[in-house]
């Protein structure tokens, strides 16, 4: 995937399959609501690093159906 | 919700959001959400029994939202995890009832909401439904 050849990842099919690999168990990749409200894709060895919302355990929250 | 309570609301969706972004009461938040992409959404979440159930979640602009075919998110979906909308407006998903606790704030609703929206993005980009990205609580 694109992320894994730059540090930060935003479009919307980025972040989407992040949010899938989370709940598959690939924690390689977090997601960060940064400060201008832009969800990124990071690297998870740099997001200590990053300010920001971690999005990533909130993301993992399953949601329901109906 | 206690005078307590909405003060600690209100301080963290501060910290996550824009002032700007939102107006909280009582009975509703209103908040404008941007995507990635620079689209601008309106959400309303009802707050008459928060933080004791799962508060409705609506998105009021664009009224409503729309499939990639063009058609309106009004029924309850399971793919699209969308519930029943009321008054034209598309209701989502977000966190279960069993899920659910008062521990749960609102900015993390409201965290969930832009993931929401970015993998709706994705849908209407590529045709696959939210599910497919979004996992799914056993309980309905």
């Amino acid at each position: 995937m694109s992320f894994f050849k730059k540090n930060q990842a935003n479009d919307c099919t980025d972040v989407s399959q992040v949010i899938k690999d989370q709940h598959d168990g690939n924690r390689g990749v977090e997601l960060i609501m940064n400060e201008d409200g832009e969800m990124v894709a990071v690297p998870s060895s740099q997001v200590n690093q990053m300010d920001g919302i971690k999005a990533t355990e909130i993301a993992k929250k399953d949601y329901y159906s109906y | 919700m206690t005078e307590e309570r909405l003060k600690d609301e209100f301080y963290l969706l501060s910290q996550a959001f824009s002032v700007k972004q939102f107006k909280l009461t009582s009975n509703t938040l209103t908040i404008a959400l941007q995507t990635n992409s620079k689209k601008i959404y309106t959400v309303r979440i009802d707050l008459a029994e928060h933080p004791y159930a799962v508060p409705k979640v609506f998105i009021t602009s664009p009224k409503p939202l729309c499939d990639r075919l063009g058609n309106a998110l009004l029924n309850a979906s399971h793919p699209m995890h969308t519930l029943t909308g009321e008054n034209g407006c598309t209701r989502i998903c977000h966190y279960g009832p069993s899920q659910w606790h008062p521990g749960v704030y609102l900015y993390q609703v409201v965290v969930k909401v832009r993931i929401w929206l970015e993998v709706y993005e994705n849908h209407l980009k590529t045709g696959y439904p939210l599910d497919k990205y979004l996992s799914t609580a056993p309980e309905r």
